[in-house]
């Protein structure tokens, strides 16, 4: 059999995988597991488009009888292939700052690289939540390790008897991985930035997690890059002198698809007054872009929208270009606010299809 | 858990999937088989029917699939059969004569290459398949499945109720019984693999015009003279078919017509490595023949095509597909050959 468990990067994901291994053992015959994509993949800036290969590849290697693959960049291929099939699988929903502590931890890797990762995660979960053969765990299901396990044993129809249950809950790995379930620390060596950053890309997907309306999210200065000083952060004002140019790029994060609204916001200095500066979004593709002309010294919120489908490619990036040659002054990148206007329901297409049907009397 | 057993679309490739799929699966019934040439194929169907336990059988492993199971050190079993029986067996059962040809050719082409793969076990219809207890006893051993002669046999009896035998219906009846065109368009393209997987030296292939088709019609065979009149168009493409990996030459011969010969062509060859291409200035009238080279490399997974255009608009003119030919290179520094 093959078992997936879509989830974040983290402990209560591994929990549910170590869970469902255990389980799987049972039917007989030896059982891999495949994290998928690898964390380097996760943290680097590559396209979204997971190959299925994968799968194949790892049963040729590992030539296991059973497979736990646990799924961290779920893309919409592979959406559609568990829809076909009407597979059933686990969602865990893991709060996206617990799964961030665990990554930081496990890796090591800087905060932005990780935030960026697990944000990229998001909105894939969101998708896989609302699918019909999915089971949601949340990290209070970790709680209680026997009835997660029962679950989770009826869910993906794996025999299970109280002897077993017993048995897991005081396995001390299982033990030990349990505690992603309840309050993740941070890291002590997060700054209050980082955790600002943190808690603007991610709070609103983990209270959309919990049943909530997805809400606004906020990329903090420290997600984008500056041209040609990539490694650098936006902490200090840039010279608009220089040429017609793009001056920031980034923070390549992919966002739920339908409508949004971002607001851009800017300082600019007195000289920069009467210059012309452009904003625009990318997803692969200019979709968005509006120019803005500053009046004086100044705090700006520039506004743009633009729609967005199903996640794919390498994200959502946020662009500000000076567009003048003659350019003077200085900018300072403050934030950027996003705002969904109307969000795409996974199943729309569908709907779509029966009320054009409906009206068309087809 | 995965086996594979590669081989062509014909009986005997079917009853070593099916022997394999008994001796490997549980004792609550066999293993399904999948047909799957790609990782990707292999995956999706696995998520389909919801099982890492399978045996997957391709009729044109891709190379990337071939190489991934040499670097896995994994075993399997290849089988062969004599490919004019792989035709005769699917278009008796109703199949096109014209994607038959193209389904064995790429098969042939493809499955070559596993035959002295590390790992492979291969087994041949006109002799392992004729004793297919040990044929069975043989892969059970290769692929270290628990089964002696006295489990072997019942499986194999079971087998053959269901009409699945290592041999299929005579196929020489069917031969005779083939139109003249589609007799000569089958062997060329498929009769010089029949000597190659006997390990000799390896004939030139030859795609009959049928096998092309015209440019503005998909599906529509050149079945003749092709009127070059009108806009710079593809004036015929085709065949679509694997070819082994390897250094090789097309001979394309074409005839052209007085008013032909003033114009430039182009032919461009998809499918192999890079892309190769040639303008073609016909000198005189009549028939010619010119040559391209291609190589096609190990992991190459898209059948050859060869597309054959004008390049500026015609008001008058014919031109004649008489023959394709593909022959290796034996002077390349890569050779077509098997393995």
């Amino acid at each position: 059999m093959i078992f997936f468990s879509i989830g974040l990067p983290g402990r209560l994901a591994q929990l549910c995988e170590a869970i469902i291994e255990v389980l799987a053992s049972t039917s007989g015959g030896s059982v891999g597991r495949l994290a998928w994509p690898s964390l380097d993949h996760m943290l680097g800036y590559h396209h979204l488009n997971l190959p299925l290969d994968e799968l194949a590849l790892h049963l040729i290697r590992d030539n296991c009888t059973h497979l736990v693959i646990g799924a961290r960049q779920p893309d919409d291929g592979l959406r559609q292939a568990l829809a076909e099939a009407n597979s059933r699988f686990i969602v865990v929903l893991d709060d996206p700052r617990h799964a961030v502590a665990d990554l930081m931890a496990e890796t090591g890797a800087e905060s932005r690289a990780v935030t960026r990762a697990v944000a990229n995660s998001c909105p894939l979960l969101m998708r896989y939540a609302a699918m019909p053969g999915t089971l949601p765990i949340r990290p209070s299901d970790a709680e209680d390790i026997r009835k997660l396990a029962a679950a989770v044993a009826h869910h993906l129809q794996l025999p299970v008897d109280d002897a077993m249950l017993m048995q897991l809950a005081v396995d001390p790995a299982i033990a030990e991985l349990r505690n992603a379930g309840g309050t993740a620390a941070m890291p002590s060596q997060i700054s209050d930035a980082e955790r600002r950053t943190l808690d603007g890309a991610l709070a609103p997907y983990a209270e959309c997690f919990a049943g909530a309306p997805m809400g606004r999210l906020l990329w903090t200065r420290d997600l984008f890059m500056i041209v040609g000083n990539a490694g650098t952060t936006l902490s200090e004002p840039l010279e608009a002198a220089g040429g017609a140019r793009y001056l920031t790029y980034g923070p390549y994060i992919h966002l739920p698809p339908g409508s949004w609204n971002a607001q851009v916001v800017l300082g600019f200095s007195q000289d920069t007054a009467g210059h012309t500066f452009l904003i625009d979004a990318c997803a692969d593709r200019q979709i968005a872009a509006t120019s803005f002309q500053p009046e004086g010294a100044g705090i700006y919120t520039i506004e743009i929208n633009f729609s967005l489908g199903e996640p794919s490619g390498h994200g959502l990036e946020i662009r500000v270009m000076v567009v003048s040659e003659r350019a003077r002054g200085q900018i300072a990148f403050g934030h950027v606010v996003l705002t969904p206007v109307a969000l795409r329901h996974p199943d729309a297409a569908q709907a779509d299809q029966q009320d054009f049907r409906a009206v068309l009397a087809l | 858990m995965l086996e594979f057993t590669i081989g062509l679309p014909g009986p005997f490739g079917t009853w070593c999937a099916a022997v394999v799929a008994r001796l490997a699966g549980p004792t609550a019934g066999p293993l399904p088989v999948i047909s799957a040439n790609t990782l990707d194929q292999i995956s999706r169907s696995l998520i389909g029917r919801g099982t890492s336990q399978a045996v997957i059988s391709p009729r044109e492993p891709s190379g990337r699939l071939r190489a991934e199971l040499s670097a896995a050190g994994r075993r399997f079993i290849v089988s062969t059969e004599d490919p004019r029986a792989v035709f005769g067996h699917l278009v008796a059962n109703g199949l096109d004569a014209r994607e038959t040809v193209r389904a064995v050719a790429s098969s042939c082409a493809a499955v070559i290459g596993c035959i002295d793969a590390p790992g492979a076990l291969t087994l041949r219809a006109d002799w392992e398949g004729l004793d297919p207890l040990a044929a069975a006893a043989a892969i059970a051993s290769h692929l270290g499945l628990p089964a002696n002669e006295a489990e072997i046999a019942p499986i194999l009896d079971d087998l053959a109720r269901d009409g699945i035998v290592p041999a299929g219906e005579n196929w020489t009846t069917f031969w005779a019984e083939l139109g003249e065109a589609e007799r000569a368009m089958a062997l060329g393209a498929i009769a010089p693999y029949l000597r190659a997987f006997n390990g000799e030296a390896f004939e030139p292939l030859s795609w009959a015009p049928l096998l092309f088709t015209t440019g503005e019609e998909p599906g529509q065979p050149v079945l003749g003279p092709i009127d070059i009149t009108g806009r710079a168009r593809c004036l015929f493409r085709g065949p679509d078919i694997l070819v082994p990996p390897g250094a090789w030459s097309l001979w394309l011969g074409l005839s052209f017509s007085t008013e032909a010969v003033e114009h430039e062509y182009l032919v461009e060859i998809s499918g192999c490595a890079g892309a190769s291409s040639i303008s073609v200035q016909p000198e005189r009238p009549g028939q010619l023949q010119g040559r391209v080279d291609f190589i096609v490399d190990e992991t190459a997974d898209e059948p050859i095509s060869i597309r054959f255009m004008s390049r500026r608009a015609a008001f008058d003119g014919i031109l004649t597909l008489i023959t394709a030919t593909v022959a290796p290179r034996p002077d390349a520094p890569e050779t077509a050959t098997r393995g």
